[in-house]
């Protein structure tokens, strides 16, 4: 059971990389944190690629702001493929029409030095699939692949008729958990709960909560966190 | 929507996830970096912006913070401070922080996120793994083995 899904990601303005939190609250909702994703970029003469999940995808913002400061971003979707029982669910739900990775590249003007980004299943390898050029160019016609009232986030184009974005964010509303009452902090992302644990007062604290779940116990082993605790730490005692 | 009052203050409209509408200043909706960036890329002159998971009850709060920290600048520190305190007081419990905090994620709105996440922290602070757990209702899935190695493992904490 696949689903695919194209997501722009991210653009640049003014120097600053806004990835579209909404759009990753999709995957959110969908139950989509650990399905690994490759991004995959250009920059100049440079080529990255770096496997994240999408829970990440939030932290990721921070980095490439900091790493790609005075680039300019191209607007990319992102191919995700779901592996998540909600798949069907989402499917209806999105008015999905074709796969993003049957479509043919067809790269915007100057793309050359503008930094790229790609979302792939963990479902392949990124290894196995060959070259990743087959990135959906935006504005494309691929809008319907968007389930979001797009024009309101990325007003360089407008994809969608007013009506039609309409019933597409009503139909999302219902469809999905919105923000109220998490039943439990473990349904926070990586993200929130690395800023909450991170304030904790003291090392012992915090390898104490290690014993409260395996989420939390991963998370806290990871050196990602153990960065941002001593980052946090170090600020808050000079 | 953008209209313009007397004093020639930009309003925006934010829409909450229950169709909920709050007009504010621009000033006060910027302090939201999600906002001042969808206001720069001209997302404001049409409509209102949507907020697809921030929930009206917890905007209004939201802008009650936002509120309070454009309009106070150049006042004392202290106050704001106090009033901050009072401010994590009234959301009351650990449900609304998070509710309150995941909406501070969203906006980006850095004060906030670190008034919150300090709050949740002091909460924890001081609590046995057992407490965290039935405070935040988390399921325990350690097997008794597992939780022993993770134990053995870092027995300095634990001591």
């Amino acid at each position: 059971m696949r689903y695919t899904h194209a997501y722009k990601l991210s653009r640049v303005r003014g120097g600053k990389c806004c990835i579209s939190v909404d759009h990753i609250c999709i995957f959110r909702h969908g139950g989509h944190h650990e399905a690994p994703a490759c991004l995959e970029g250009k920059v100049g003469h440079m080529r990255f690629r770096r496997m994240v999940t999408l829970s990440k995808v939030t932290a990721m913002r921070t980095k490439v702001d900091y790493a790609f400061m005075h680039l300019e971003v191209v607007e990319n979707p992102v191919t995700v493929l779901n592996r998540s029982s909600n798949s069907e669910r989402l499917r209806e739900e999105s008015p999905t029409s074709g796969h993003p990775e049957a479509q043919q590249p067809t790269s915007p003007p100057g793309t050359t030095d503008q930094f790229q980004l790609m979302c792939e299943s963990s479902g392949t390898k990124p290894s196995e699939n060959g070259p990743q050029h087959d990135l959906v160019p935006y504005p494309d016609s691929n809008q319907a692949l968007l389930p979001w009232p797009r024009r309101h986030f990325f007003p360089g184009g407008k994809p969608f008729k007013k009506g039609k974005a309409k019933d597409t964010s009503a139909q999302l509303r219902r469809g999905h958990r919105s923000s109220t009452a998490p039943s439990s902090i473990n349904d926070l992302d990586e993200e929130i709960l690395t800023e909450i644990l991170k304030r904790l007062p003291s090392a012992r604290e915090v390898t104490a909560c290690k014993l409260v779940s395996k989420y939390w116990c991963s998370l806290i082993s990871t050196p990602y966190f153990g960065s941002r605790f001593v980052d946090h730490y170090n600020k808050c005692h000079p | 929507m953008s209209i313009t009052t007397e004093n020639n203050e930009k309003m925006i409209t934010l829409m909450s996830s229950d169709g909920e509408e709050f007009v504010v200043e621009e000033a006060v909706a910027a302090q939201s970096q999600t906002i001042k960036h969808l206001i720069e890329d001209g997302c404001s002159t049409e409509g209102s912006i949507p907020l697809p998971n921030v929930t009206g009850r917890v905007l209004s709060e939201v802008i009650q913070y936002c509120k309070k920290h454009s309009s106070s600048d150049d006042k004392e520190e202290k106050e704001l401070e106090a009033w901050d305190a009072e401010f994590v007081k009234a959301a009351d419990d650990h449900v609304a922080l998070t509710d309150l905090m995941m909406a501070a994620n969203f906006l980006d709105i850095k004060g906030l996120l670190d008034l919150v996440a300090q709050t949740l922290a002091n909460m924890i602070t001081g609590k046995s793994p057992e407490e965290v757990r039935r405070m935040w209702n988390i399921k325990n899935d350690f097997t008794p083995e597992e939780a022993e190695k993770v134990r053995k493992e870092n027995q300095w904490a634990f001591e």
